[in-house]
């Protein structure tokens, strides 16, 4: 596979492609399984708002709601993102990684690298279509669903475009400039703008027009999952990705390439602005390294903005939603079975408080939670190990034991950032939107998603306290906090295994329904003891470890 | 400062399964030396740093540093130590001094006076992230952090790694100014020129065993000889075979060359025998053919091993 700079392109990304794209094909055959088992009426009914941002089509059978709910949203944003971050490493990673310049010291041009590395995404881009398209063909047949007026092979070839076009952008603006922040951060921000634009634009009366300035438009815009392939949009998504091509090969071409680089976060400009400086120093300097806990704290800050930032414009826009949806809410909870209702978390979406804890706090107020307390949880030891410097910080006269505390500290506060943030963010939507939900039961229940983000958190610490692997640390954690949320919906609908829920800290989260009863202390202690319990279960194991 | 040996080492073993990264290492350092501590790639020498500064636990024996056990006291041990790990690796999204106001803070008690001399001396930019300075500049920067707290015993794992010939002399004139204070020095090094230049003791390592501990005048005395014989004719060679202590020899006619660490009046004898020797000229073998010989002996031991 070291052949070329071509296989070598492959073979580095193929694996991340392949996981994504299997994936999502999972999902497509569990959702159709799914959908099979439900009344389909309720999604007629269902408000057209929310029929666009999920990607529902108004008629048809099981499999375009299937194709629709996973293929046209997730599927699609997904094999995008997957394309943008080929697309930012191909040129601008190597360089940041300092191995541009070993590449480009054998005698190969650097025409013959961008050409390599182009191909290279394109081949891969075509590998996830052909496992999305397989699985797409595969899934009704497995669940037994007809396919009759759907035109599968014209969405995935909109869908292929589509990621060409996201992923051979990161690549234009990683070759014209070297800088694979900002060739991730605008090709993935447009994806995601354009996107949000083209669902929701056409909502509005006389901005329907607009959608057609973003490329996301040409992917769904014409519908080709039941009209089948729109020859022009298809020209436009092509010749979108021929000019990024030439963008980048004339852009790389030009200019000079970089040095290794380190990232340039908006705390350091500021810092090195004149008029910013004096206030920055201290915020971005001497505070930052005054101790372990906030050098770690601060390591994650462009995580816990991203989050926090996420979750609050979330809460306001579901608050928001909730008046014009209201009407048409009641009925799906009625018409729901009951495994599907276990999954959004047992709520009546058409009170106040079931509508937020459907669409937020039953499953992304947590999973954001938990990823960021994962995180956190998981890099504490290991990643100081990996890198090398653990060994200059044990230097200092602190134990091991005030490390494993300072690394924790730092990830409880953080999480703490994010539960104060994620109640402004669904305190200011309920009261936008006039929900009337009080700001106590808010703080609380995001309390308990913090709680509970922490067990998760603290389990991530222990693994890397006993391995000092950070992968092993991060899976462990996320695989038992997917397991944990799996038992606690799927158990209660057995009679026989409904008790074995309870050993699951999701147990322990939402069953009290803190959004209409407060907080439940009992829960809480249970939920702050495991994750005590787990972080002076880290203390022994780092203390007792030979460092890696 | 301490009375205490600066390190000490007993019967320290580290095995990772079949592999003996440590064997049986004794080893006392004295205050206010400089100790070179040599060893080719793998030998051991960074696993018993790590092992006496309790980042990994010995399989056997115990190590104190400044009279404190390793394993019970090494909260203790450092904050009388300053350290710098072999490759050095510093966070790249810190600056220079955001990285050594964090390991002050950690430590306190820092004298900055004394850095910003430290960091004068040794010409570092301690403005710039670490991620975006070379190598040489990112290691003055680790050797700062290593001397800020002016420790009573330094442990340096391969320091000069990087540095430009200038900033290696800077550098050792500061371990030298340090010793002269009374303070000790632990170097490890693959690097003989720099020992010879600074170490007043060395020990060798090779295979986790220590397999020589002298004091460098002492490896240079005893150490070998080159000698050069000049024979009035073809050398007659039987008998050289037989004396203790020579090695590679060459003969060429008249000439002879070899490599000596025996008994000189043995070997004057038998060349005198049979022979008519015109001119004998001998001189000290420098270092790097001593250090030569240990490794060759080590690679006769694995031959002979298999």
């Amino acid at each position: 596979m070291l052949a070329s700079v071509f296989t070598k392109s492959i073979s580095d990304r193929w694996t991340s492609m392949t996981v994504a794209t299997v994936s999502i094909g999972l999902l497509l055959t569990g959702a159709a399984a799914v959908y099979k088992g439900i009344d389909l009426s309720i999604y007629q009914d269902m408000p057209e708002a929310l029929k666009n941002l999920y990607g529902f089509s108004s008629e048809g059978g099981v499999s375009q709601l299937a194709y629709g709910a996973i293929y046209s949203f997730m599927a699609a944003l997904a094999y995008a993102g997957v394309a943008v971050s080929i697309g930012t490493s191909s040129i601008a990673g190597e360089e940041r990684d300092g191995t541009m310049g070993i590449l480009l010291g054998n005698p190969r041009s650097r025409g013959y690298v961008l050409a390599h590395k182009t191909a290279g995404l394109i081949c891969l881009v075509v590998l996830g279509g052909l496992v999305l398209l397989g699985a797409g063909l595969l899934a009704p047949g497995i669940v037994g669903i007809s396919t009759a007026g759907t035109h599968i092979d014209a969405l995935m070839l909109h869908m292929f475009a589509n990621a060409l076009v996201f992923g051979l952008l990161a690549l234009a603006v990683g070759g014209w400039t070297g800088n694979p922040s900002l060739s991730s951060g605008i090709a993935a921000g447009l994806m995601v703008v354009s996107y949000l634009a083209v669902s929701l634009l056409p909502m509005v009366s006389g901005l329907a027009d607009l959608a057609k300035i973003f490329p996301w438009y040409y992917y769904n815009g014409s519908d080709p999952l039941r009209n089948g392939v729109d020859g022009a949009h298809l020209a436009v998504q092509l010749g979108l990705s021929a000019l990024f091509i030439g963008v980048a090969a004339v852009g790389f071409q030009r200019r000079d390439l970089r040095e290794r680089t380190v990232g340039t976060s908006l705390l350091d400009r500021l810092r090195d602005n004149p008029l910013t400086h004096r206030a920055m120093e201290k915020l971005a300097g001497t505070a930052r390294v005054s101790g372990v806990v906030t050098k770690t704290a601060s390591e994650q800050q462009g995580m816990l903005a991203v989050i926090s930032l996420a979750i609050v414009l979330l809460g306001i826009l579901i608050g928001l939603m909730f008046n014009g949806l209201q009407a048409d809410l009641a009925t799906i909870s009625e018409d729901l079975p009951e495994g599907v209702m276990a999954l959004v978390g047992n709520v009546d979406m058409g009170t106040p408080e079931g509508w937020l804890t459907g669409e937020l706090y039953s499953l992304v107020v947590p999973i954001a939670l938990i990823a960021l307390a994962a995180t956190m949880g998981s890099r504490a030891l290991g990643s100081e190990e990996k890198t090398g410097t653990m060994g200059l910080l044990l230097a200092r006269p602190i134990s091991r034991s005030r490390i494993v505390l300072g690394k924790s500290a730092a990830m409880l506060i953080n999480v703490g950032i994010a539960v104060v943030l994620t109640s402004i963010g669904v305190a200011l939507g309920s009261w936008l939107g006039d929900l009337g939900v009080g700001t106590t039961e808010i703080l609380a229940t995001s309390l308990m998603a913090g709680l509970l983000a922490s067990v998760f958190g603290a389990l991530a610490l222990a693994l890397g306290a006993a391995t000092g692997r950070v992968p092993l640390a991060a899976f462990g954690s996320a695989g038992a906090a997917f397991v944990a949320y799996l038992a606690n919906s799927m158990l209660p609908l057995s009679d026989n295994l409904s008790d074995f829920a309870k050993l699951s800290p999701f147990c322990y989260y939402l069953t009290g329904d803190p959004l209409v009863n407060g907080i439940d202390w009992s829960h809480a202690l249970i939920l702050g003891g495991l994750t005590a319990g787990l972080i002076a279960l880290s203390l022994v194991l780092f203390n007792r470890r030979d460092l890696r | 400062m301490s009375n205490a040996a600066p390190i000490k080492a007993e019967n320290l073993s580290k095995h990772y399964g079949d592999v003996k990264a440590l064997q049986r290492l004794d080893l006392t350092l004295e205050t206010g030396e400089i100790f070179g501590f040599l060893g080719p790639n793998g030998a051991g020498k960074t696993t018993m740093i790590r092992t006496i500064l309790d980042e990994i636990r010995p399989t056997e024996g115990r190590s104190s540093i400044l009279g404190f056990d390793s394993r019970a006291d090494s909260v203790e041990i450092r904050r009388h130590i300053g350290y710098l790990p072999s490759g050095t690796v510093l966070y790249p999204n810190l600056t220079g001094r955001d990285t050594l106001t964090y390991f002050a803070n950690l430590r306190g008690g820092v004298d900055w006076s004394y850095v910003g001399e430290l960091a004068e001396r040794l010409n570092a930019d301690l403005t710039k992230k670490i991620g975006n300075l070379s190598s040489g500049n990112r290691q003055k920067v680790g050797l700062i952090q290593a001397f800020m707290n002016r420790p009573e015993l330094l442990i340096m794992d391969e320091p000069s790694a990087g540095l430009d010939p200038l900033m290696q002399s800077e550098f050792h004139a500061i371990l030298q100014e340090l010793a002269a204070e009374g303070r000790t020095v632990f170097l490890s090094s693959h690097t003989l020129s720099e020992v010879q230049l600074v170490a007043d003791r060395v020990g060798i390592i090779r295979h986790g065993r220590l397999v020589a501990l002298e004091s460098l005048a002492e490896m240079r005395s005893k150490a070998m000889r080159k000698i050069d014989v000049q024979f009035d004719g073809p050398a007659r060679e039987s008998g050289l075979a037989g004396v203790a202590g020579i090695r590679d020899i060459k003969v060429d006619r008249d000439r002879a060359t070899l490599s000596f660490d025996g008994r000189m009046a043995d070997l004057l004898k038998t060349l005198a025998e049979g022979n008519n020797v015109l001119d004998i000229r001998t001189r000290e073998a420098d270092l790097d053919e001593i250090f030569l010989t240990y490794y060759r002996d080590d690679e006769t031991d694995r031959t002979e091993a298999s």
